[in-house]
């Protein structure tokens, strides 16, 4: 029997073909047989047809755009209807300040501020789903940023993809010779879309890491970096002028920074990835001592994890935890070790029992 | 088809879709079994309501979804001592997890503009022509300079894609449930120029 995964990839095949030049009657009758052998068909192929409907709707936010032109991501995540999801408020636009870059912005800009997206953007405060917080910054592009415990993934227009792990926050500027990024705090993940015309450029403190099209990770702590290359390779480069070359990183490599020395290890890949755990929303600690695993923990809980005894530190963990459910992981401590657990309201105090 | 029960089955039942493969990922250990296990479900729910439509549409999905795990559970498809929490349990679980109640517009339009913009950039393109613009696919072939097959298959990648990504959320805001189908696609957008 096929997978869903086939049956939908099924469904999509007939779909597309069904509106082309050379659709038969033969092929309609086909569809039919096709659609009459299982349940399953039927209902992939509603769904389908229920995607494509809703996709209708696209034209409210065409509405401000001039025709001819698709716009491109971050002039579409710009417009009003977003502004303001997630509680940070962007600075009220002035029209003098906005480099315009392209034919068709002013005209978004004058139409999508429009009734229609100033009700859209009321509603938009009350949406369930807002987590992640941008804000654009009308002289170096577009601020997405993440608050404590969240995690999320920003689409670029380029193709490529950006994952902020939590309490992150980058700084996205693409134009037509170089896609650059700042990572203003915290850490992401980047899937770099290959475009050898465009580097890629992640700027962290006084360090930049330089990719064409490969997948890897940044965490900045003040100026120091910890960069995880999972696929292809990038380039790291320290502050110009204290004579250290870029240096090579290559996939499995690890490569941390302490103020101007650089240090890369090579590792197995699955054991690289899983310095990249967050993604899925859990931390793996192998024979980690508690200081250091609590230190990890409360970087993405408000609630903090505070231990008050060195004997307590010094307890060592391993396994898989979700990053954002502390409540289980005090809970395991209190059950396999002697920690007294004392919880108070912002925070949560181990001392040794 | 029952052009009716259809449209009942989109506004009631994959609205929840979310929320049921969240649902399916909290009581389930094999994540790879998530797709399969919701697809199962809808088979169940469509055939069943094709008979007599439930009162409560969100309460029989999930209730659904419960019965088929139990089912799986006991013909020992898997033995597992990881299923988390015993089945019984998870009649609570259904009630707490977050109630997506039916979307009103506005946030069915956030939800779709989310989804778009998870598209790969060749599919965006095709998609906003035909929709926004209205270009038949013969003048999409003109503009972008593409053979015929090409923006067909754009719109096949694209449609399949935006399916994922506005009903199960695929692709989005959770990585957990990202389906290894809406990422192979995406990975072949990238090779698709002619």
């Amino acid at each position: 029997m096929d997978s869903p995964g086939q049956i939908k990839d099924a469904a999509a095949r007939w779909f597309a073909r069904r509106g082309s030049e050379g659709w038969s009657p033969q092929d309609e009758a086909e569809l039919s047989r096709w659609l009459a052998a299982s349940t399953g068909n039927q209902i992939a192929y509603l769904r389908l047809e229920a995607a494509w409907q809703a996709a209708d709707r696209l034209k409210v936010l065409g509405a401000g755009f001039e025709r001819g032109a698709v716009p491109g991501l971050e002039d579409f995540r710009a417009s009003p209807f977003f502004k303001h999801v997630a509680g940070k408020q962007a600075p009220a636009p002035e029209p003098a300040a906005k480099a315009e870059t392209g034919a068709h912005r002013p005209a978004a800009r004058a139409v999508l501020s429009g009734p229609v997206f100033r009700w859209a953007a009321a509603a938009a405060v009350l949406l369930p789903v807002a987590f992640l917080a941008w804000n654009h910054d009308y002289r170096a592009g577009t601020v997405y940023s993440t608050p404590i415990g969240v995690t999320a993934a920003v689409p670029l227009s380029d193709g490529s993809k950006v994952t902020l792990n939590t309490d992150s926050e980058i700084r996205v500027d693409v134009t037509e010779t170089e896609r650059r990024i700042n990572l203003e705090q915290g850490e992401a993940f980047f899937d770099v879309a290959k475009d050898p015309s465009r580097p890629f450029v992640v700027k962290a403190g006084n360090k930049r890491i330089i990719a064409v099209g490969t997948q890897f990770s940044v965490r900045r702590d003040e100026d120091d970096v910890r960069v995880v290359v999972t696929e292809g390779a990038v380039r790291v480069e320290q502050p110009s002028g204290d004579g250290v070359p870029g240096t090579k990183v290559s996939a499995g490599g690890v490569a941390r920074t302490r103020h101007a020395k650089l240090a890369v290890q090579e590792r197995p890949l699955p054991e690289v990835e899983e310095l990249l755990s967050w993604r899925t929303g859990y931390v793996v600690f192998h024979e980690t001592s508690l200081a250091d695993a609590v230190a990890e923990l409360n970087r993405y809980n408000v609630r903090q994890i505070v231990l008050q005894d060195p004997v307590v530190a010094d307890i060592v963990v391993s396994g898989n935890f979700r990053a954002t459910n502390i409540d289980s992981f005090v809970g395991l401590l209190e059950d396999g070790f002697a920690v007294a657990v004392n919880r108070e309201n912002e925070r949560i105090v181990l001392s040794r029992r | 088809m029952d052009e009716s029960l259809k449209q009942w089955f989109i506004r009631e039942i994959l609205v929840h879709e979310r929320a049921l493969l969240r649902f399916l990922a909290r009581a389930w250990p094999d994540r790879a079994e998530i797709d399969d296990l919701c697809h199962d479900t809808y088979i169940r729910v469509y055939e069943s309501a094709a008979k007599a439509l439930p009162v409560s549409p969100r309460g029989f999905l999930f209730a659904t979804a419960r019965h088929l795990m139990a089912d799986r559970v006991r013909r020992g498809r898997i033995v597992s001592i990881e299923m988390r929490g015993d089945l019984g349990s998870l009649n609570v679980v259904a009630d707490v997890i977050s109630p997506e109640q039916r979307l009103d517009a506005r946030q069915d339009l956030w939800r779709l503009t989310q989804a778009f913009a998870s598209l790969p950039v060749t599919c965006r393109e095709v998609m906003w022509l035909i929709k926004v613009e209205e270009l038949t696919r013969k003048e999409i072939a003109a503009r972008l300079n593409l053979t015929p097959k090409a923006v067909e298959k754009r719109i096949e990648r694209g449609v399949r894609l935006l399916e994922e990504a506005y009903f199960g959320g695929k692709g989005m805001d959770d990585p957990r449930l990202e389906g290894s189908a809406v990422e192979n696609a995406r990975k072949e957008g990238e090779h698709d120029h002619g």
